[in-house]
């Protein structure tokens, strides 16, 4: 019975959607809307009025810079949720039993960890360049302290960053972004003009600025991976 | 239906296996499963949207005259974080509903 | 300077929400605190904004000076600047709710937690009404879905859990569904920002793909919104939720979903495809009026009536919009303004007399009216207000609705706007009887029950809403300064 609502349901969406495909511009051509209306700007200015070679990040920090902010804080909201329905992990560590895996394991395990650590450094400060910027840096360090601790254990883990050093990286980003802004308007332009070139701010200090932000979101956005991660592992351990 | 549009259809195809999944599936996990393969068509659909034929990737380079749209980029950049967020938190809660209700029942 | 108020208004209060955790580990009252200044000051810069669209009608903030379409535009104008100044007033009166409640009935660890996911929620609704851009009114989508979901289940009951398991799944297809509506639009108009794209879509045939973009879109919202045959995950959610959260949900959360049914159908849209669109959901909108009602009479559970009848009365506002007519429109509005006055003061009421006196079924009700009399005149005051009693702001929206029905010659919706009318009637009735009329109910002991002093931090708030949905009733003209330039604008824009 529930199937076949299901299906019923399905097929009613398909029947939406394929007269959709049907009428879509071609995909790919050159001549679309999507190619022709807005996207010229950021591509023929971008690097001039942002210095932002890798397009991607330009629109990111500078043209849609609130849009990325409030995808901090929609990051920051899943970590609040997952807190209130999991409870408040402690502050302090407990004992738990742990069988470390073979010394090969362990080995292969400390020697990537900083080259890893390091790429993710790279990624993170190259995001003006080249692919890669924040959230992908974040998400690299997220991955190496997982792979940290599933090879010595949650404990190790906290031992090295501690919730409460998490809980400041997690603000950061937002924190800093409205710091960012807040600049802007104390310049007497508006939220977050700080990036643009219409203040008249060097060239320097606007990528500094640039640098702060990529940096925190890749921060934060580890943090919050690293803090979602030991939420769950922690209840799954009891 | 034009042949360029096959890979619109590929992502519409793919939203509608998540949605049966979410739908017709009783057990938590695999409804979280279908919403993730549901993410990922609409993903995969918006990148597709900013293609264009013989673009390279958006980053300024002299020399190269046609880029792909970055703006969509930018987006599923944006909704994959949300994304994580979404599916963290579904996790969590069917981890406490195990929890609450015993390891035996995973259906709810 | 009056118009940074536009973008702090925004992330005041979702920065404040991020310091909590930090604070609160040295002052323990630091979530309350900071919650309250937050939204304090989000309510005051609303007044300024209204100020400000009353004299300018309209009111633009490029942020990162970046102009639209490439950078993002924030704006206000009249249908925001109501729910504008709806959104920041009720979330800082249940903020201060919450104070008393939030001790008695949550541990201590999440009261923090509590008061985060608040400002979240109260930010994300703030940002979603002043969004212009399209995605941005996503992302704002989500940050107020998520914490939603996880204000419904903070109390941890197993219950609350799979309601807001169920809640979250339907919240995710509907934030998928309107991702996969923008990416429809995007591709055929090439831009984000709904003035633009409103241009762009009004020059290309009605074809399948933008069809399909609003079924998509309008769906979602209406899931959002909990429209008849989409409102299953309501009942539970907003019954199990604790009250505070109870009061946010049902008087603003779901509101949410009709201000994104607004922006599309005549920001985007600019009221194309209105007759095979405004069909068929004012027969949904009908058929919830009625199916809510019945629920709402049958339950017992008194937080489970509320919930139904929300599902009720969120029809008549879809009904009022899905008419298309200035007296359908108004209507509509005057009951968003009704139904968030009076459920959110009905569902306050309802958390007192949970965390007080212990039950919430009616049997136990009995007689309650003579031991707690301050706090039931207030919720019989909402009661009428939701039953739309003469003098009361309820009577003035169905009779707007009725009318617009009626010009549009559609007299069987006039019927059942009445119809349903009726039908709250005598739920709100059954409830009255029971406070005031019904032989008080015996404690354990043998004796009558005792109740505690009501504190003023509750009695406050609730009073604020009581006497608004009063002063609103008695005065409709009030509201009228506001929806009637509203409804114009909205209907300004239907090409």
């Amino acid at each position: 019975m529930k199937k076949l609502g299901a299906i019923f349901l399905l097929s009613l969406c398909g029947l939406f959607l394929l007269a959709a495909v049907t009428s879509l511009p071609r995909m790919g051509d050159p001549e679309n809307p999507t190619n022709s209306l807005v996207v010229p700007r950021y591509l023929e200015k971008g690097l001039r009025e942002t210095g932002c070679r890798n397009t991607v990040t330009a629109i990111l920090l500078s043209y849609r810079g609130y849009d990325t902010m409030m995808e901090m804080v929609v990051l920051f909201t899943a970590l609040a949720a997952a807190l209130a329905i999991l409870g408040r992990e402690s502050l302090e560590t407990c004992c738990e039993t742990f069988v470390l895996p073979s010394l090969l394991v362990r080995m292969v395990v400390v020697i990537f960890v900083p080259l890893f650590l390091a790429f993710a450094l790279y990624v993170i400060t190259h995001g003006f360049t080249t692919s890669g910027g924040g959230f992908q840096g974040g998400v690299i360090v997220a991955t190496t302290v997982i792979i940290y601790t599933l090879v010595f254990g949650l404990d190790e883990m906290v031992k090295r960053i501690s919730p409460g050093v998490r809980m400041v990286l997690e603000s950061s980003a937002i924190l800093s972004f409205m710091l960012v802004g807040l600049l802007g308007i104390a310049l007497g332009g508006n939220f977050l003009i700080t990036t643009t070139p219409t203040l008249g701010l060097s060239d320097f200090l606007r990528r500094a600025i640039l640098l702060l932000l990529e940096v925190s979101i890749g921060l934060a956005s580890g943090a919050v991976i690293i803090s979602l991660f030991c939420l769950l592992k922690k209840v799954e351990r009891g | 239906m034009s042949t360029g549009n096959f890979l619109y259809g590929v992502a519409m195809l793919l939203f509608l296996i998540g949605f049966y999944t979410v739908l017709a599936r009783p057990s938590l996990i695999k409804k979280i499963i279908g919403i993730n393969i549901m993410e990922t068509s609409v993903f995969l659909f918006l990148i597709s949207v900013g293609s264009r034929r013989g673009g390279s990737a958006p980053i300024i380079l002299s020399g190269v005259k046609d880029y792909v749209n970055p703006l969509p980029q930018v987006v599923v950049l944006m909704a994959m974080v949300i994304a994580v967020g979404t599916t963290a938190l579904a996790l969590s809660m069917a981890v406490k509903i195990f929890e609450s209700s015993g390891a035996g029942e995973r259906r709810g | 300077m009056e118009k940074h108020f536009l973008i702090l208004t925004v992330t005041v209060p979702l920065a404040t929400a991020t310091l909590i955790p930090l604070l609160s580990i040295r002052w323990e009252r630091a979530g309350f605190w900071l919650a309250s200044l937050a939204l304090l000051f989000s309510f005051g810069s609303a007044l300024i904004l209204v100020g400000g669209v009353l004299v300018d009608g309209r009111i633009a903030y490029h942020v990162g000076g970046w102009a639209p379409p490439w950078g993002i535009e924030i704006f206000l104008d009249w249908v925001g600047a109501f729910f504008l100044l709806l959104a920041s007033s009720l979330s800082l009166a249940v903020a201060i709710f919450s104070r008393i409640y939030v001790e008695q009935n949550l541990e201590a660890s999440k009261i923090p937690l509590f008061y985060v996911l608040l400002l979240l929620l109260a930010g994300g609704m703030i940002g979603f009404i002043l969004a212009g851009d399209i995605f941005n009114m996503f992302i704002f989508f989500e940050i107020f879905s998520l914490s939603s979901y996880a204000l419904v289940a903070i109390s941890g009951g197993l219950e609350s859990l799979k309601a807001s398991f169920r809640y979250l799944l339907m919240g995710t297809i509907s934030s998928l569904f309107v991702l996969l509506g923008i990416g429809l639009l995007y591709s055929l108009t090439g831009t984000l920002y709904m003035p633009l794209l409103a241009q762009e879509l009004g020059v290309l045939p009605y074809s399948g793909a933008i069809r399909a973009a609003t079924a998509l879109i309008l769906v979602a919202f209406g899931i959002e919104a909990a429209l008849f045959p989409l409102h299953v995950w309501l009942p539970g959610a907003h019954s199990l939720a604790p009250s505070p959260v109870s009061a946010l949900l049902s008087g603003l959360v779901i509101k949410m979903g009709v201000y994104g049914m607004i922006k599309v159908l005549f920001y985007i849209l600019g009221g194309r495809g209105s007759s095979e669109i405004g069909a068929l959901f004012s027969l949904m909108a009908a058929t919830a009026i009625i199916v809510g009602a019945l629920f709402a009479l049958r339950e017992n559970d008194i937080k489970l009536i509320f919930a139904h009848s929300s599902v009720s009365q969120i029809g008549y506002v879809i009904l009022g919009i899905y008419l298309f007519s200035y007296f359908g429109l108004a209507g509509g509005l005057l009951q968003v303004l009704n139904h968030a006055l009076a459920k959110s003061a009905l569902f306050l009421c309802a958390g007192v007399v949970i965390s007080q006196a212990g039950f919430r079924r009616l049997e136990d009700l009995r007689g309650i009216g003579r031991r707690m009399p301050f706090l039931m005149v207030f919720f019989t005051i909402a009661l009428a207000s939701l039953a739309s009693l003469p003098f009361t702001c309820g009577f003035a929206s169905k009779y707007y609705l009725c009318k617009g029905a009626i010009e549009r010659g559609e007299f069987w919706l006039a019927g059942i706007v009445l119809l349903g009318s009726f039908l709250t009637l005598l739920y709100c009735v059954k409830i009255v009887n029971y406070i005031f009329f019904a032989t008080p109910a015996v404690g354990r002991g043998g004796g009558e029950r005792s109740y505690p002093e009501v504190s003023p931090w509750m009695m406050v708030p609730i009073g604020v809403l009581g006497f608004g949905s009063l002063l609103v009733g008695i005065f409709p003209g009030l509201s009228f300064i506001l929806i009637k330039p509203a409804v114009l604008g909205l209907l300004g824009m239907v090409r």
